[in-house]
């Protein structure tokens, strides 16, 4: 076959393309969609399908890759079925936020953000130029083989001058159809109805053409499937292919394989842009969730048969295995199948960079060229003008410039691998977009920060470990670092990261970026905060579902414009036209009389902002609305700053509260302690009294003796002397009664800290009493000290318990009488008490004087003394120490019979 | 939009999730270590078949989950 015939077909090809898509825009005008419905929609995913699959799967089954190349499709099916809640629900918030691409629905996702917006759109850019510059090699390479036989064409096109270079050729061709299809005038909802019917006959045209080459040498070639896979058998080496485990594949690849392709089918540009952007109802995804998994399937089937064909027909490697679907046909002749192939091939091409192109130029726009252009005076100053044709003409240019990388990716480093490597390393850039797509999706608090950082530290470990080096491996650059690792240091080896060696170069990419991504994208959203846009985007993405039940009415900012600064900028971006259009539509369908209102509402503000979104992205949108939007009093920001703020006062008002509680329970203590003062003062008042009163009696007498001898000095000496005894006498007392005063003041403060000691209570009671014998005898009183043998042990101080018993003696031999007067004393211990008791023969005491006597300042009269000889403290001094020693005292005792003092006081044993 | 879901009923996520699951078992390690190259199923090699006829399989269990749910309307 001649190169004039190999480029003749393809132009045509191009062309009949073309016409397909003109006639389906000319349909949708008159509304007779003919991509309405989910055969159509599912076939456009395969635009999965590329030059990769078409020559790329046998080129790596044939290279003993054996069925690794079914991850890229195993993948999808697998997650199909998820397709129906997680797919759907990316639909329905892209329409109803009107995103037009994945950069757009990352960016939205989080705030509208457009720093966002930039990072996700250059690493499409970079990761899918490797991608779109392996189609541009199988079309130069499909149709060399093609145009085997050389003729004028094929002599003109010898490359002695680039732009004579097939490649490049190629390269420009389809930028003017991608430009055709996709930039020739600005939709604001980016559907291309026309490109998709193109894409969905491509669909159809590269499985018929796979399916084609695969029966033929299934069944024209072989025998069917039983004779060549028996051939096929025979052969020792390519017999591998049938057994996992002989053709080398790794659990570990296999699996990272698998999840890169899971992310691909959803996250791709051009897979979101088929499957979300151009999507017209949400329902087909149920239909898509099972169709295109049989596309895949069937477009599958024939890749090993075809293999084990060319493996067979070529053994030697004279031919490259990725060409064995062209070179099979040839080989036999039939150049008429292969002219058919060669056309599969390139609509699998074609079809996969004009998509990719579209995905990516609206991507650098919107997200790239727009919010620079919009915040730069570039856009101001020429505030009148209509800025659609600008958009356009970005958007050209973005493909031209798309264009040019992957061709110069094409010649520098394409050459030197296979389709199926080149196409991993876009799949792994594109795979740092899945944390955040599904964080974002069910992860209320997924913030922008951390979304952020993700994907930068993701994608620095995805050059670090595949885009850089490959391009080191294809000469680009030194392969020292290949070698030694970054910087020398041998863990930082680009294929082995900390020395994790020998697995496959994709899988050990996928597993450090996505592992670093994932890990970046949870700690840093976990501990930073989201600003009030993304708190409601994201409630907005996650909680969908809830919106679209409730009618959509989910503004929480209320703002303001005048109605026509908002027409005046959706004709700048959209253009007067189609602007006009698209507000008339909306007058009509809300039953609004547009001329008639001087201030917009919510409901156009939001309108016009869904609509620039589509036209120019989300986050430009938002900052070109703002220019001419108000937003009212109450903002959002204002709410939650009230909320904030009641946050704290309920904070506040519970540590009042409890603040409360404790001032209660201190002023309770506080009034107990009050009411104790009062009663103390009380007594103190009392206690007063009573001891000057005390004290006056006896300085009474003092006095007026003292008086008398003072001016009688006739007096005689008898009496003299007598009168000076009572004044000795009554000082004494004076003495006394200060003495115990004192006494009681000490004893009742130092009531907490009695030094107790073990003592002998049996000697201590009988030294005590030996020493009152004298007084005894002197006044001729009988006694009878009863003191049992041995040591009784008691805790106590000694001096304090000495007084007690003084104390009580003192009073017995006080009211006894001089002659008659008997006193015993006895001592005994049971198991507890030691009991002292000391008895006297006085007057004893009336019951109910029994009780008072320990009171301080009760002093009984007794008709044998006529007026009290104590101070009225000594009973209660000894009741005071008792009570510190746990200890007591009382009496017993009938009037007229005498009184026996009790003792008690516990014994330590 | 809005007058309907276009979200499943509960019941039918549990089903397309264990579908999910059911193919990632299927479809790797250890099970697909299983075949040996010289084991033939009617003329095509084990490990071609099994995935060819699981794939199968797993399409008709989604278009039968997925249409199940639109009866139930």
């Amino acid at each position: 076959m001649t190169t004039s015939i190999a480029v003749f077909s393809s132009i045509v090809y191009i062309l009949v393309l073309f016409l397909i898509a003109y006639y389906a825009d000319a349909k949708a005008r008159q509304g007779k969609s003919i991509v309405n419905n989910p055969y159509t929609y599912a076939l456009s995913l395969a635009v999965y399908c590329t030059a990769w699959t078409f020559y790329g799967s046998v080129g790596k089954a044939a290279s003993l890759g054996g069925l690794t190349f079914l991850t890229i499709y195993i993948g999808p099916v697998l997650i199909a079925p998820l397709w129906i809640f997680i797919v759907k629900k990316i639909i329905l918030i892209s329409k109803s936020q009107r995103i037009t691409s994945i950069a757009d629905f990352i960016s939205s996702r989080y705030g509208k953000s457009t720093t966002l917006g930039i990072i996700v759109t250059l690493i499409a850019v970079i990761g899918i130029i490797p991608y779109i510059s392996i189609q541009l090699k199988a079309i130069n390479s499909s149709s060399s083989i093609l145009a085997y036989q050389s003729d004028w064409l094929g002599d003109l096109l010898d490359g002695s001058a680039f732009y004579l270079e097939k490649a490049f050729l190629i390269a420009v061709i389809l930028t003017i159809f991608t430009i055709l299809f996709g930039a020739r005038h600005l939709d604001p909802n980016e559907r291309h109805e026309g490109l998709i019917a193109a894409i969905a006959f491509e669909s159809i045209w590269k499985l018929v053409a796979f399916l084609a080459i695969g029966i033929f040498v299934t069944f024209g070639v072989y025998g069917g499937f039983e004779d060549l896979f028996s051939q096929a058998y025979q052969d020792e080496e390519l017999s591998k292919i049938f057994s996992i485990n002989d053709s080398g594949i790794e659990s570990w690849s296999w699996s990272w394989l698998i999840i890169l392709s899971m992310s691909a089918i959803m996250l791709l540009p051009r897979q979101f842009h088929v499957m979300v952007v151009e999507n017209t109802d949400p329902k087909f995804v149920e239909k898509a969730a099972w169709l295109f998994p049989l596309y895949l399937l069937l477009i599958n089937i024939f890749v090993i048969p075809i293999a084990c064909g060319g493996l067979l027909h070529f053994p030697n490697g004279q031919v490259e295995p990725d060409n064995f679907v062209l070179s099979l046909p040839l080989y036999y002749g039939n150049d008429l199948l292969a002219l058919f192939v060669y056309l599969g091939g390139l609509s699998a091409a074609t079809g996969m960079v004009i998509v990719a192109v579209i995905a990516l130029s609206i991507m650098i726009s919107n997200n790239l060229v727009m919010p620079v252009l919009i915040q730069t005076s570039l856009i101001k100053e020429s505030a009148k003008k209509d800025l659609s044709k600008t958009l356009i003409n970005i958007r050209r240019v973005s493909i031209v410039m798309v264009m040019l990388l992957a061709y110069i990716y094409f010649k520098y480093v394409s050459t030197e691998y296979p389709l199926v490597s080149i196409g991993l390393i876009s799949f792994t850039a594109i795979a740092q977009f899945l944390p955040v797509v599904i964080g974002g999706l069910y992860w209320k608090n997924a913030t922008r920060k951390g979304a952020i950082a993700a994907l930068l530290s993701g994608f620095f470990i995805w050059a670090i470990t595949l885009g850089w080096p490959t391009m080191a491996d294809a000469g680009l650059f030194s392969p020292y670092t290949i070698e030694n690792g970054y910087f020398g240091i041998s863990f930082l080896k680009p294929f082995a990261l900390m020395g994790m060696d020998g697995t496959d170069h994709v899988a050990h990419s996928a597993f450090w970026s996505l592992l670093i991504n994932v890990f970046v994208f949870i700690t840093v959203s976990l501990n930073t905060k989201q600003r009030q846009i993304e708190i409601t985007q994201a409630d907005l993405f996650v909680d969908i579902e809830k919106y679209t039940q409730t009618g959509g009415d989910f503004e929480v900012v209320k703002r303001k414009a005048k109605l026509d600064e908002i027409k005046e900028l959706m004709y700048r971006f959209l253009g007067r036209e189609s602007g006009k259009k698209v507000l008339k539509g909306f007058a009509k369908t809300r039953k609004i009389d547009l001329s008639k209102m001087e201030n917009a509402n919510a409901e156009i503000i939001n309108f016009a902002e869904t609509h620039l979104a589509g036209a120019i992205g989300a986050a430009s949108a938002k900052i070109v609305l703002k220019s001419v939007v108000k937003e009212d009093s109450i903002s959002l920001e204002e709410m939650l700053s009230i909320l904030d703020r009641t946050q704290e006062v309920i904070q506040y008002s519970k540590e009042l509260e409890k603040k409360s509680k404790e001032l209660q329970a201190t002023t309770s203590q506080l009034k107990t302690a009050n009411k104790r003062l009062k009663a103390l003062d009380e007594l103190k008042a009392d206690f007063v009294t009573t001891v000057t009163h005390e004290l006056r009696t006896p300085i009474t007498s003092i006095k007026s003796l003292s008086k008398i001898i003072y001016d009688n000095e006739d007096l005689s000496t008898e009496k003299r002397g007598e009168y000076l005894s009572i004044v000795v006498r009554e000082s004494e007392r004076i003495t006394r009664l200060i003495n115990q005063v004192l006494d009681l003041e000490k004893v009742q403060s130092e009531a907490a800290e009695v030094k107790k000691e073990k003592i002998d209570f049996n000697d201590l009671v009988q030294k005590t009493s030996h020493g009152l014998e004298e007084i005894l005898n002197q006044k001729g009183i009988t006694y009878d000290f009863n003191f049992p043998e041995g040591v009784l042990k008691t805790l106590g101080d000694f001096d304090r318990l000495t007084q007690v018993v003084l104390n009580i003696l003192s009073n017995a031999i006080k009211f006894c009488d001089d002659e008659n007067g008997k006193i015993n004393l006895s001592l005994e211990k049971d198991n507890k008490m030691i009991t002292l008791k000391i008895s006297d023969n006085g007057d004893g005491i009336k019951l109910e004087n029994q009780q008072l006597i320990f009171e301080k300042f009760t002093q009984l009269s007794s008709q044998k003394l006529g007026k009290p000889k104590g101070s009225g403290l000594g009973l209660f001094i000894c009741k005071e120490i008792l009570r510190q020693h746990n200890g007591e005292i009382f009496v017993e005792s009938k009037e007229g019979e005498g009184a026996t003092f009790v003792i008690k006081i516990p014994s330590l044993n | 939009m809005g007058q309907t879901s276009y979200f499943m009923s509960d019941k039918k996520i549990p089903k397309l999730v264990g579908l999910f699951f059911l193919g990632i078992l299927l479809f790797n390690f250890p099970i697909i270590n299983l075949f040996r190259k010289d084991q033939f199923v009617s003329g095509f090699p084990a490990l071609y078949a099994y995935f060819f006829l699981v794939w199968l399989v797993l399409i008709i269990f989604i278009a039968r989950t997925v249409r199940s749910k639109q009866n139930d309307k």
